[in-house]
């Protein structure tokens, strides 16, 4: 049973000692597979990869500032059915807490599973990032050498997602292990913390000692929450005050062409077909004459507010902010920033967080007597 | 115009004639109903639900609730929509505007004379166009909104009935004659007289309701009738109303002043020996706390509220937890007595003597007289020649601990004509009588009739049909709808088989010719365009039954109404017919046919519980021939009955139970003793019950329903000194010592008495509801061997609801001396060796009050038997006191949460034995009309799942109210009980992909209603 560990690195080399990390949770037999970001030889982004051997472990690179698409899918495919294979899945905040949402949901479990989160200091666009680190072979080493040091990262005119700006969940909770990286000084090293019975039990099972959290952690993740407040705040009153009316909204939506890579990128979009590519959406021809009779004009896609408008309703009091559905959008809609501004108003509403917490039951899922009163009642 | 003919029962003569429309008689009517009992139910007044159809609001949601009392099994037989605009069930004929005028015959076989009052306004004919209310030049006040507003003599009775017709106000009407000549339908007849019509019924229930209190002739009573600003409880409720006289805005009816603080006095003509009302009417405290707690809600806080009380009444379940949170809303209760109620400038001041002895003095807006109910004089004199006995207060009287037997045989009585009552004791009540009068029937040989089985034929592979019916009776007003073009319109869709213009649909002729005509046609769905679909629903839908159709696959436009609304514009009102045309036949494509699912009922009901409740529902169930399986889990049967020996209203409860067993076994219920249920598995209808026997053996029991009366058990008290002295008793423990006549005499000169101990309290905010009796009839029986007694009674609030003041005043005049305290300013016990002293600081003497007892009573509280093991085992709910928790607490009070199964008694809440004696027999009939019937037939408009889309997320499983849906694990779906779904749509919210969904309410389907809907009319465009 090990609390809080540290493992040393050389100087620059500590993406080395979180790859033997992960090594000997398979050699030591306390996981049978791991799911972790890994680049492929021939591939610039790390892609979340299920490694059953050791040696395709060199290949893993959960620290790069990028996350490709959101992993919580991925560990939804790998436990949604009863395999009772001992898996570790490596993931970031933003991917962790749609996955808690997912188990929820039934769509996939924690049964033999050992989380292992990663502090998150945010990630840049796919596109971004395959530019940088084309530019700077060590890029995601200056990068967090450049975060500690509260310089810009390296790589002018390039900035960190929106969404990870305003992200107040840099670090992982609800996780049986979690990777320390605020706080701690990277070039030497990195720390580990068991916060479960199961993570603690597997950081004393791999013979790590314990350690002391540094002091200046607390303050370090802090001074980053308030950076983040204060963008999220600003950000989300921007969107709020520009769809504040139908006409509004609209003119934020008018580039979508309902391709629906928002619904396919977001993480808590789990429906097995989404009702807009069923027969209820099927319009008859006639039916588009008859709309555009009505205004003079039809604006062809057709449906795509109300697809919008549909998808908030159903996952708005899931959304975790992870940004994905703005990353895809191939005309720039600030999806995300959008579906923000609602969640956080319909997450307050039911004192929900999503990811918060495994027990806690989804607002469609429980019903109070006393709750909304103030709608429900006589007048 | 033909005088109107006797009843119209299509099916038969009623078995059962129902006097008095008000929620208890419809609870008895719609009960002998759903078991296949034809029902004649009549009312006086010209609408039916009695004074609720004035209440909008009702404790403790501050919601109508009024429709729960509808059917749930076969509810395809009833109106499916607000009770309190329309009710129908096609074994109800309702006749309002009728009075029972005579009684003849035999228990079995009566003759009553029915006096049908002339409406003078035919509500067939009527189609509520409102030209008779612009001519007619008298203008009286509205008894609907009791004289704050105003109506004609020719006007509407109840504004949210369906259909909305006229009635002549004969005692106002001068007869002019100008509304007949406005009447474009001659549905109007001035000279029409009232006509008799004699039946032939079995039983007779009596469910006439109470009379409110009309301070108005005592001019002394704090200015009620000259002062505008001091109203009643019920003209207040009509303030609050969106129909009444302010629109439901809080402001003063006469003036318009903002409501900015408002009282209310209780117990006005209530408690009251003056005025020859010594008794409580039940209801006012609630209500007043209702109207407060609305208005605190209404003026967000902003109107002060304040409530005059003697002692605040809140005795059923869940009342005291309402007056907590009332008090929590800002809500002020105010103990005194109020010394005067006088204007000063245009409000109204109110002195009184706070708790303290200080005379306050306030200014409100408005003062609201909780005027009490009284008995219903008017049938007293038809009663008595009936054999049926009224008492001094003019209640009926009924037989023994019985809640509903009258002295004669066939005649039964509920709600408040036995006494005042809520909504939930009435309708308990209502049913109570619904099962005795059944129970009476069957013993005369006459037996329900078993349903109809279901004939629908398989429709499920063929392509929609659809044939349109249009009506045109209405033709000859303006403006008028072009028929032809609308059925040209309609007639070249692909879906449309024929288009038919008929002249007056509603007649029967006209029906059965187009059974006739449409039965060798392809039709299968069936389009009507008529006038009030709500008045000819059921004839509609027999003309559906007739094709073979079921419910969804008919729909009736009304297209009258908005016809008479747009105006005069030919072009627009056939356009707008058009569109609702055009919804409907929009809906009716997209529906799928489903036959219906048949379930066959298992016909035994299983009772848990051996006391009275539970004994008392396996004779009610035994009684009407079904199998009863009786479990207790004692050794032997009575339950706490065993342990009461005498009631304040001197009935024997020793004799209740002999009597009882002995029913027991003549009506052959299989008692086990010794015995717990471990587990109930299935649905309504179909249960299987695992038992624990004597020495751990097992056996299973299938039962169609299941009758839940565990009971409770008095509280331990842990104050006053209890198990210190063998002078302190529990009340309980003293009635057993004086039965057994173990007190000596002398030890009976002074007794203390200490009420709400263990009750109303942090652990158990609820009042025991029976201690306060309990320590009446105590007081009585030590007065009876001394009486020179001197009895203190030290009491929070006295809850002596209804008959039982009579108890209380009788117990001061003999000189019980009763001591108010309040939770916070307990009285304190003193042990001098085994002697107890009372010490009691009281704040209106200013001195502290020392008795020395010789024996000390403490008033227990009761609390429910059991952990909740038994709960978790049956699947029910339980309230955070721990008592069984009802589907609906006025609506419906004895069936639990999990369909089939029932409650009674104290696992309810704490009660009486005559209430518990009620609510069984409300159970037993409720567990009847399951157990009636062969099979379940399962409703049309249920959820089904899409598994192709389903994730199996189970969100729809967690949002499902009723238990109907989870998880079949071998085959990976989720499957909906079709018995236990209620078709409320909560999985088809909670769905996102569309896989729960609600049949007849596809997405598709509502989506291209929703799109027809919103489309621009335009001349010859066709249909979707």
């Amino acid at each position: 049973m090990v609390d809080y560990a540290r493992i040393e690195a050389e100087e620059g080399q500590v993406l080395e000692a979180v790859r033997d990390f992960f090594v000997s949770l398979l050699d030591k037999g306390v996981v049978e597979a791991i799911m972790v970001p890994t680049r492929l030889p021939y591939k610039g982004l790390p892609m979340q990869t299920l490694v059953v051997d050791p040696a395709r472990i060199r290949w893993a690179d959960p620290l790069a500032p990028v996350v490709p698409t959101n992993g919580a899918r991925f560990a939804s495919q790998l436990t949604r059915d009863e395999t009772g294979k001992r898996l570790a899945l490596v993931m970031r905040p933003c991917e962790i807490r749609p996955f808690v949402e997912l188990v929820k949901l039934k769509q996939a479990r924690v049964d033999n599973t050992l989380l292992i989160g990663l502090e998150c200091l945010g990630r840049y666009e796919n596109s971004d990032f395959l530019a940088l680190d084309q530019k700077d072979p060590s890029f995601s080493v200056n990068f967090y050498r450049a975060m500690k040091e509260g310089r810009n990262p390296p790589g002018d005119g390039f900035e960190l997602a929106e969404a990870c700006k305003a992200c107040e969940h840099p670090v992982p909770e609800g996780v049986d292990i979690r990777i320390c990286l605020i706080g701690e000084d990277l070039e030497r090293g990195l720390a580990l913390e068991g916060l479960t019975e199961r993570g603690k039990e597997a950081l004393g099972t791999l013979g790590l000692s314990e350690a002391h959290k540094p002091p200046e952690r607390e303050g370090a993740i802090g001074a980053l929450l308030e950076q983040r407040i204060s963008f999220r705040d600003k950000w989300l009153e921007e969107i709020s005050r520009r769809t504040s009316d139908l006409g509004g909204l609209m003119e934020v939506l008018a580039n979508c062409i309902n391709c629906y890579n928002c619904r396919v990128a977001c993480p808590v979009c789990y429906c097995r077909e989404c009702v807009f590519v069923t027969d209820t959406f099927q319009h008859d021809s006639e039916q588009f004459f008859r709309w555009a009779r009505k205004k003079g004009s039809l604006r062809m896609p057709t449906d795509t507010v109300f697809y919008h408008l549909t998808r908030m309703q159903h996952m708005s009091t899931l959304c975790v902010g992870c940004g994905q559905c703005s990353s895809v959008c191939p005309s720039e809609i600030p999806v995300s920033q959008l579906f923000r501004s609602i969640a956080m108003r319909t997450q307050a509403l039911f004192s929900y967080e999503p990811g918060r917490d495994l027990a806690e039951p989804q607002p469609l899922a429980v019903f109070y007597d006393n709750e909304f009163q103030e709608i429900a009642s006589s007048k | 115009m033909a005088v109107k003919e006797g009843p119209r029962m299509g099916k038969g003569e009623p078995s059962v004639l129902v006097v008095g429309a008000g929620v208890g008689g419809i609870r008895a009517a719609l009960d002998l109903a759903e078991m296949g009992y034809r029902v004649l139910l009549i009312d006086s007044s010209p609408a039916i639900g009695g004074i609720l159809s004035q209440l909008d609001y009702q404790f403790p949601n501050n919601h109508c609730g009024m429709c729960r009392m509808l059917p749930i099994i076969g509810r395809e037989s009833a109106s499916e929509f607000c009770m309190r605009k329309a009710l129908f069930h096609d074994n109800i004929e309702i006749l309002p505007f009728t009075e029972m005028k005579a009684v003849s015959g035999e228990p079995g076989a009566f003759q009553v004379l029915l006096v049908r009052k002339a409406r003078q306004v035919d509500t067939e004919r009527c189609i509520g166009c409102g030209k008779c209310v612009e001519v007619c030049p008298v203008t009286v006040p509205d008894e609907f909104n009791l004289g704050l507003s105003f109506r004609k003599a020719v006007y509407r009775p109840v504004p949210q009935n369906l259909p909305n017709t006229y009635l002549i106000d004969r005692d106002h009407c001068t007869k002019c004659g100008q509304c007949m000549l406005q009447c474009p339908t001659q549905a109007i007849d001035l000279f029409l007289i009232d006509s008799q019509v004699s039946v032939e019924v079995g039983a007779i229930i009596l469910a006439g309701g109470s009379s409110l209190f009309d301070p108005a002739p005592f001019q002394d009573l704090y200015g009620y009738g000259t002062n505008p600003h001091v109203v009643t409880s019920l003209q207040f409720e009509r303030i609050l109303s969106s129909l009444g006289p302010t629109e439901g805005r809080l402001i003063r009816p006469a003036d318009g002043k903002p409501l900015e603080k408002v009282a209310w006095l209780q117990c006005v003509g209530s408690r009251n020996l003056h005025l020859g009302r010594d008794f409580c009417s039940s209801v006012c405290c609630m209500f007043a706390l209702k109207e407060a707690v609305l208005v605190r809600e209404a003026s967000l806080g902003g109107t002060d509220t304040a409530v005059f009380y003697m002692d605040m009444r809140t005795y059923g379940k869940g009342f005291y937890r309402y007056q907590l949170e009332a008090q929590k809303k800002g809500v002020r209760l105010i103990r005194c007595r109020v010394h005067s109620c006088v204007p000063v400038d245009d409000r109204i001041s109110i002195r009184y003597v706070d708790e303290q002895g200080e005379i306050q003095e306030e200014l409100f807006d408005l003062v609201v007289l909780s005027t009490g109910q009284g008995s219903q004089g008017e049938l007293k004199g038809l009663l008595e020649t009936m054999g049926v006995e009224v008492d001094d207060l003019g209640f009926v009287g009924t037989k023994g601990f019985s809640p509903v037997l009258t002295q004669n045989p066939g005649v039964f009585v509920c709600g408040s004509m036995t006494g005042l009552k809520d909504i939930s004791e009435t309708l308990v009540q209502g049913s109570a009588a619904a099962n005795e009068a059944a129970i009476f029937l069957a013993s005369k040989g006459r037996l329900p009739a078993r349903g109809d089985k279901v004939q629908e034929k398989d429709l499920s592979r063929e392509m929609p049909k659809v044939t349109m019916v249009l009506c045109r009776c209405a033709e000859s007003t303006e403006p008028r709808i072009d028929w032809d073009l609308l059925a040209q319109r309609f007639r070249s869709q692909t879906s449309v088989e024929k288009v038919i213009q008929v002249d007056r649909l509603c007649s029967d002729e006209t029906l059965d010719d187009l059974a006739r005509e449409l039965a060798p046609t392809a039709t299968n769905r069936l389009l009507l365009g008529a006038c009030l679909p709500h008045l000819y629903g059921r004839k509609f839908h027999d003309l559906a039954t007739r094709l073979g159709l079921g419910p969804l696959l008919m729909e009736v436009v009304d297209l009258h109404t908005s016809r008479l609304q747009l105006g005069s514009d030919s072009n627009q009102v056939t356009r707008q017919a058009q569109l609702l045309l055009e919804r409907a036949y929009t809906r009716l494509k997209s529906v799928r046919p489903t036959p219906p699912v048949s379930v066959p009922v298992e016909q035994r009901a299983l009772v848990i519980g051996g006391g009275i409740g539970g004994m008392t529902a396996a004779v009610a169930i035994a009684r009407m021939g079904h199998q009863v399986t009786l479990v207790e889990r004692t050794d032997k049967l009575g339950g706490r009955l065993r342990q009461i020996h005498y009631t304040v209203d001197g009935l024997d409860p020793h004799r209740l139970l002999s009597d009882t067993l002995r029913q027991l076994e003549e009506a052959r219920v299989q008692v086990l003793t010794n015995t717990e249920v471990v587990e109930t598995r299935g649905s309504v209808g179909r249960f299987e019950s695992l038992l624990r026997g004597n020495g751990g053996s097992y056996t299973t029991v299938k039962h169609g329903v299941t009758i839940v009366a565990t009971g409770a058990v008095a509280v331990r008290p842990q104050e006053f000194s209890y198990g210190k002295s063998p002078r302190i008793l529990t009340q309980e423990e003293f009635e057993e010592a004086l039965a057994q006549f173990k007190i000596p005499k002398e030890q009976l000169k002074v007794v203390v008495m200490i009420q709400c101990v263990g009750s109303r309290d942090e652990q158990r905010p609820y009042c025991s509801r029976v201690c306060c009796s309990s320590a009446l009839k105590n007081a009585f029986k030590v007065l009876e061997w001394n009486k020179d007694a001197r009895i203190y009674v030290f009491y929070r609030d006295m809850m002596t609801y209804g008959s039982l003041e009579g108890y209380y005043t009788k117990a001061r005049s003999q000189g019980v001396r009763f001591i108010q305290y309040r939770k916070d300013r307990e009285p304190e016990v003193l042990l001098d060796g085994e002697i107890p002293t009372v010490r009691f600081q009281d704040p209106v003497l200013g001195r502290e009050v020392s008795i020395k007892a010789d024996i000390l009573v403490l008033s227990t509280g009761m609390v429910p038997q059991g952990s909740g093991e038994l709960a978790r085992a049956l699947g029910l709910e339980r309230n955070g006191d721990g008592f069984f928790v009802e589907a609906d607490p006025k609506w419906r009070p004895v069936e639990c949460t999990r369909d089939g199964f029932f409650l009674c008694g104290t696992a309810h809440s704490p009660r009486s034995i005559k209430e518990t004696i009620a609510q069984a027999q409300a159970a037993a009939q409720k567990a009847l009309t399951v157990l009636t019937r062969e099979v379940i037939v399962s409703p049309r408009v249920i959820a089904e799942v899409k598994s192709s889309l389903c994730t199996l997320c189970q969100l729809c499983v967690a949002a499902c109210p009723y238990g109907a849906r989870w998880v079949d694990e071998e085959e990976e779906r989720i499957v909906v009980d079709p018995l236990a779904c209620r078709g409320c749509g909560s999985c088809a919210t909670a769905c996102p992909s569309g896989a729960a969904f609600v049949r007849g309410l596809e997405e598709k389907g509502l989506m291209k209603e929703i799109q027809v809907s919103l489309e621009p009319l335009q001349d010859g465009v066709g249909s979707a």
